[in-house]
């Protein structure tokens, strides 16, 4: 035997005239490819003249001396596709291979491909073994990715948390509006989809990178790139419901564009109201927080308009809604963004309540209502972002928010003890206007230093007008006529400034904040009742804060941060009292990696909540035609909170099985709650500080994709329950308020086979109110078991989806029905371009408006209502895509 | 300068593929009377088709291992009995010993990233070899031959004046072979030598990354040259008695 050793491009005699020929193999992330093979090959013969390997470097050097007849490269891997190339130029040849996807031969396969890649920071998604076939949107798709899920306000999320960007070709898109990415992206034109667990945008300096955040990456195939493509859909049925949707988009290029136009009465909302109300996240003000480095802030939605959770409580709903997205890149370094939405909708109500007073002294009424609502919104956003230079990033946005909203409602009321009838008919305008910008600056002045400055400027007006008409004189607001009317005007005017400054140590960063906003809210009043009704307030708040931060690594598994905040605020309300209030708010975070897959954080953080000019109005305010906001005599107080968060994070990428499970507690040491003293006839609301008031959230989140069995498995549950102590008609109450949302579900994963979304659906609200009397408890318990079938027939020709839900209702306080919703939906398509379709919903439901029964109650009332609910539909529809 | 630069939309995640492929090993007979001379013991060793190895492979590293050898096989004791010329009835044994598996058993790892190859063989007793990947210099010639249904190109190299005939395909696109042998644009699945014959009798592909590594190493590590210079000795000492 014998030592061998030959470098590989020695192979052949090499004559002086010989050329060379160089080239390099890289993979489409950019990454060179080691011990590629590549052949040199006579084109008109096909003969292999010579061979080689790359290096580590992915490079390869030929030295032939045949000039005359074409040559060609033929490069193979075991992990690559197979790939041939001309030789135009011998000097430099770039190669890039793509992954391989299909299996070689089919000899014997004995494991699957892995669902998901990890590489560093991205999770690639295998599509091509985790989908089935009959996907249509982006949502289907999403649905059958591991770890990933959509919410029922249509948001995504990954293990649990709200996806933090979406983006398109690594571009943001779509901003926080995940439904149009979701409903409106088709499965065909989805290339690939990677996580990336640690997105940076333009923003990022090299050093002091952003903080972790999710965004999911949707590559779309070359053919829907270059040129406008879109859709358009319509369809129609019996009962005059309708829907026309349209979609024209260009992804290609340094520019991308997507307008959306669309009309339904099948109360299909192109967006959620939540998506409408985050994306005015982008006023100034909430620019100045600090997302947290480590751990999760639990924030518990609040403020969300009711029609948001009407889903179908509602008698009809006709809607029009242009939605358009651009994003340009002029060169590498500049990015304009513009987010515009348009939306008119007219809502029709109709609902029987039945309102019972836990009080001894009123009467149990029953309300009749009905009523019509038109409201157009508009919502405009444009971002222009420019990295200055390598260490430098500016930012500014303006925004215009304009909403008109107009009412007209009529009510019956009958007084249960004395059949006294009571009507009304009221008309309630609301307008208002937010506008505002703000200019972000940051710059890297040395490598250990880095500056960041921000200021804002936000204008908020907004009118209302309120008309009662009864056919009694408002006796209960000591008035004696049948016509109420009142004009409110707030106006609010915001202005901030940030500075920070971050050093950073080896493992350590240190930062200084500089925190400076004044509000300027003024409410005026005027109301034809008497004078006590008519003021104009002016509330002051002026905040100052300085605060270090300390964040440390101080391993590789446990990294931990601290902040210290001292915060100087100044409340002036015009004539009625002047303080200031100095509070320091600790905040730390502790976050451990248990093991590579294992992350525990627990945080603590104690905030600061500020009044607003309704807790200090000094007339009387008509809320509505039997309930009025009484003057208050309350001064600034400090409202502390504290706020408790843990979680546990486990991820398995290669056993497809992600589990996150937090709690979080908030504790609020003083808040602001509502008083109430109620009669038959009106009911008199105040504010009060409370001194008691915690609530605990807890949320699990557990999914699991199996190897062995096509089968996912996910469950969720959140529950949550709090306490707080109220007083009503000068009673104290103690209310408890325990919510429980669990979902289990089972998803197959056939191939091109029919497959099964099973699972139930658990809902619970328990409320308690106590009294030294009485004790008033009521509960409503929903399971919704359902099964969703899909699938294609005739080599996809026909796409179909059948729909089942049954909804069981258990309540403490009425008998209700249960209800079974039927929905189905199937798709022919004739060629490319056109397909037919058929979609039904609640189809057993479909000639009469169903009723739906709900309750609502408070430390004062009990309220069963009856609901008109949408009926069902069956249209026939057509699509047509260019 | 004009590049050329190629856009390619990838469909998928690149996935760890590697091929696991099972070898015989055969000793090439010249006739068959030659083999009918041999006692039987030794003829086990010629039986075709028996002998099997499994090469684990992903291009950066692979294995090359035989697959256990059952053999029953014991000393083998013949009596014949013979007439001279004088009349004598001669009775004659012959002890053939028992054929010892343990010369077919072989491991070789290949690092084809750090250029460095473990061999563990069996001439009387283990021996290892520690040294850089062989290298060959193959020459393709015209042929094609269908090796378990894979169109293979030929190749060929000299070593030792010997003739050694590759058979590979760049369908399996990795430059390994069985044993030391490797080096052309596809995976070899068939040797032929004069006395020898490598030839593979099954493909399988995996989606899992590859989990081999270096072998464990107990006894005498040498390289190609030491190991040569050992034999020699070893030789000298034998041919004094």
């Amino acid at each position: 035997m014998q030592k061998f050793f030959f470098f590989f491009i020695c192979f052949f005699s090499l004559t002086i005239s010989s050329q060379e020929i160089k080239g390099i193999v890289k993979d489409d992330l950019n990454h060179t490819i080691h011990l590629a093979n590549v052949q040199l090959i006579n084109k008109d013969t096909n003969k292999t003249i010579s061979f080689t390997q790359t290096n580590e470097n992915g490079e390869f050097v030929f030295k032939t001396d045949i000039k005359s007849s074409p040559l060609k490269l033929k490069i193979t891997h075991i992990s690559y596709e197979m790939q041939e190339v001309l030789i135009e130029n011998i000097n430099k040849i770039n190669i890039v291979l793509q992954p391989r996807v299909t299996e070689l031969k089919k000899v014997t396969i004995k494991h699957k491909a892995p669902d998901i890649v990890e590489k560093k920071d991205t999770l690639l998604y295998n599509l091509n073994s985790l989908l089935v076939g009959s996907e249509l949107k982006l949502s289907d798709v999403i649905k059958k990715l591991p770890g990933l899920s959509i919410d029922s306000n249509k948001k995504i999320r990954f293990n649990g948390n709200i996806l933090d960007h979406i983006l398109i070709d690594g571009d943001e898109f779509f901003r926080d509006n995940h439904q149009l990415a979701t409903e409106n992206i088709t499965a065909e034109m989805i290339d690939k989809i990677e996580l990336l667990k640690n997105y940076q945008d333009l923003s990022s300096i090299k050093g002091f990178e952003n903080s972790g955040e999710n965004a999911l990456n949707i590559k779309i195939k070359k053919d829907y790139k270059d040129n406008f493509k879109g859709n358009i859909d319509t369809e129609g049925g019996i009962k005059q419901r309708y829907k026309t949707h349209g979609n024209l988009f260009k992804f290609g290029g340094n520019s991308k564009f997507h307008v959306i136009a669309n009309s339904n009465n099948l109360n299909e909302n192109i967006f959620s109201p939540l998506d409408y109300l985050e994306l005015r996240k982008i006023t100034g003000k909430n620019l100045l927080k600090d997302k947290l480095v480590l751990g999760q802030e639990i924030t518990i939605e609040k403020d969300i308009p009711p029609f948001v959770f009407a889903q179908d409580n509602i008698n009809k709903i006709d809607s029009r809604n242009v939605t358009l997205n651009f994003t340009k890149k002029p060169n590498e370094n500049q990015r304009i963004e513009l987010v515009s939405i348009f939306n008119k909708s007219k809502i029709l109500e109709k609902n029987q309540n039945l309102i019972t007073f836990l009080d001894d002294n009123s009467s149990n009424m029953i309300d009749d209502y009905s009523s019509t609502g038109n409201s157009i919104y508009n919502s405009s956003i444009f971002k222009f972002q420019n990295k200055l230079n390598e260490n430098s990033f500016f930012q500014t946005n303006f925004y215009l928010f304009l909403s008109l909203d107009k009412q007209n409602q009529d009510l019956n009321n009958i007084l249960i003890d004395n059949q006294e009838q009571t009507l009304f008919k009221n008309d309630i305008n609301l307008n208002s206007t937010k506008t505002g910008f703000n200019v972000e600056y940051k710059t890297k002045l040395s490598e250990k230093l880095l500056f960041e400055s921000v200021l804002f400027n936000d204008y908020n007006f907004s009118k209302t007008e309120k008309a009662y008409q009864s056919n009694k004189t408002f006796n209960g607001f000591n008035h004696n006529d049948n016509f109420i009317e009142q004009f409110s005007n707030f106006k609010s005017l915001s202005f901030g400034l940030k500075s920070k400054a971050t050093y950073k140590f080896n493992k350590s960063t240190l930062d200084f904040k500089f925190i400076s906003t004044l509000d300027n809210e003024s409410l005026s009043n005027i109301n034809n009742i008497n004078s006590l009704y008519n003021f104009d307030d002016d509330f002051l708040l002026l905040s100052n804060s300085i605060s270090t931060f300390f964040s440390s690594d101080i391993t590789k598994k446990l990294k931990y941060n601290i902040n210290l905040d001292f915060t100087n605020n100044n409340h002036e309300s015009k004539n009625n009292f002047k303080r200031t209030i100095n509070v320091l708010l600790p905040k730390f975070n502790l976050s451990y990696k248990i093991t590579s897959k294992t992350n525990y954080s627990i945080g603590y953080n104690l905030k600061i909540n500020n009044p607003n000019i309704y807790n200090f109005i000094s007339g009387d305010l008509v809320e509505n035609q039997r309930t009025i906001w009484l003057r208050s005599n309350l001064i600034s107080e400090k409202m502390l909170a504290d706020n408790i968060n843990t979680s546990l994070n486990y991820i398995d990428i290669k056993k497809s099985v992600f589990l996150n499970f937090t709690i979080s507690y908030s504790n609020n040491r003083k808040q602001l709650a509502t008083n109430f003293i109620n009669d038959n006839l009106v009911t008199i609301q105040e504010y009060q500080y409370i001194d008691f008031g915690n609530s605990t959230n807890l949320n699990l989140t557990f999914n699991k994709k199996f190897k062995q069995v096509p089968l996912g498995l996910s469950f969720s549950s959140s529950n949550s329950i709090s306490y707080s102590k109220t007083v009503s008609n000068n009673i104290k109450n103690n209310n408890r308020f325990n919510q429980n949302n669990i979902d289990f579900n089972l998803k197959s994963y056939f191939k091109n086979k029919p497959n099964f979304d099973i699972g139930i659906i658990y809902l619970s609200n328990f409320n308690q109110f106590e009294t030294e009397v009485a004790t008033n408890k009521s509960e409503l318990q929903t399971y919704i078991p359902y099964m969703k079938l899909e699938g294609t027939l005739f080599n996809k020709k026909i796409n179909w989806k059948i729909n089942s839900t049954y909804n069981i209702f258990n309540s403490s306080s009425f008998e209700t029905q249960n209800i079974f919703d039927l929905s189905t939906r199937v798709q022919y398509t004739t060629n490319k371009k056109i397909s037919i379709y058929f979609n039904a919903n609640n189809l057993l439901n479909i000639r009469e408006n169903n009723l739906k029964n709900n309750f609502l109650q408070t430390n004062i009332l009990l309220q069963e209502t009856s609901m008109n609910t949408l009926s069902g539909f069956a249209n026939f529809g057509i699509n047509y895509s260019f | 300068m004009k590049y050329i630069f190629l856009f390619l939309i990838t469909n998928l995640t690149c996935l760890a593929q590697t091929v696991e492929v099972k070898y015989y090993e055969n000793l090439k007979l010249s006739s068959q009377e030659q083999f009918n001379l041999m006692p039987k013991n030794v003829q086990i060793a010629y039986k075709a088709n028996t002998f099997s190895y499994k090469l684990n492979t992903d291009g950066k590293s692979s294995l090359y291992k035989n697959e256990k050898i059952i053999m029953d096989s014991a000393d083998q004791i013949s009596t014949s009995i013979e007439v001279n010329e004088t009349g004598d009835t001669i009775k004659k044994t012959v002890i053939s010993e028992a054929f010892n598996a343990k010369f077919k058993e072989k491991s070789l790892y290949k690092d084809f990233i750090k250029n460095k190859s473990y061999n563990t063989q069996y001439y009387d007793e283990t021996i290892n070899i520690v040294d850089s990947i062989s290298q060959w210099k193959w020459q393709l010639i015209d042929g094609k031959e269908t090796v378990i249904g894979y169109a293979c190109k030929k190749a060929v190299t000299k070593h030792y004046g010997n003739e050694i005939i590759a058979w590979f395909t760049d369908e399996i696109p990795i430059s390994d072979g069985p044993f030391v042998y490797c080096g052309l644009p596809g995976l070899i699945l068939k040797v032929e030598t004069k006395s020898n014959e490598i030839i593979a009798y099954n493909v399988l592909f995996k989606n899992d990354p590859l989990k081999i590594s270096p072998p464990f190493l107990s006894g005498k590590i040498f390289n190609y040259k030491t190991l040569k210079e050992y034999i020699e000795k070893k030789n000298k000492e034998r041919s004094r008695f």
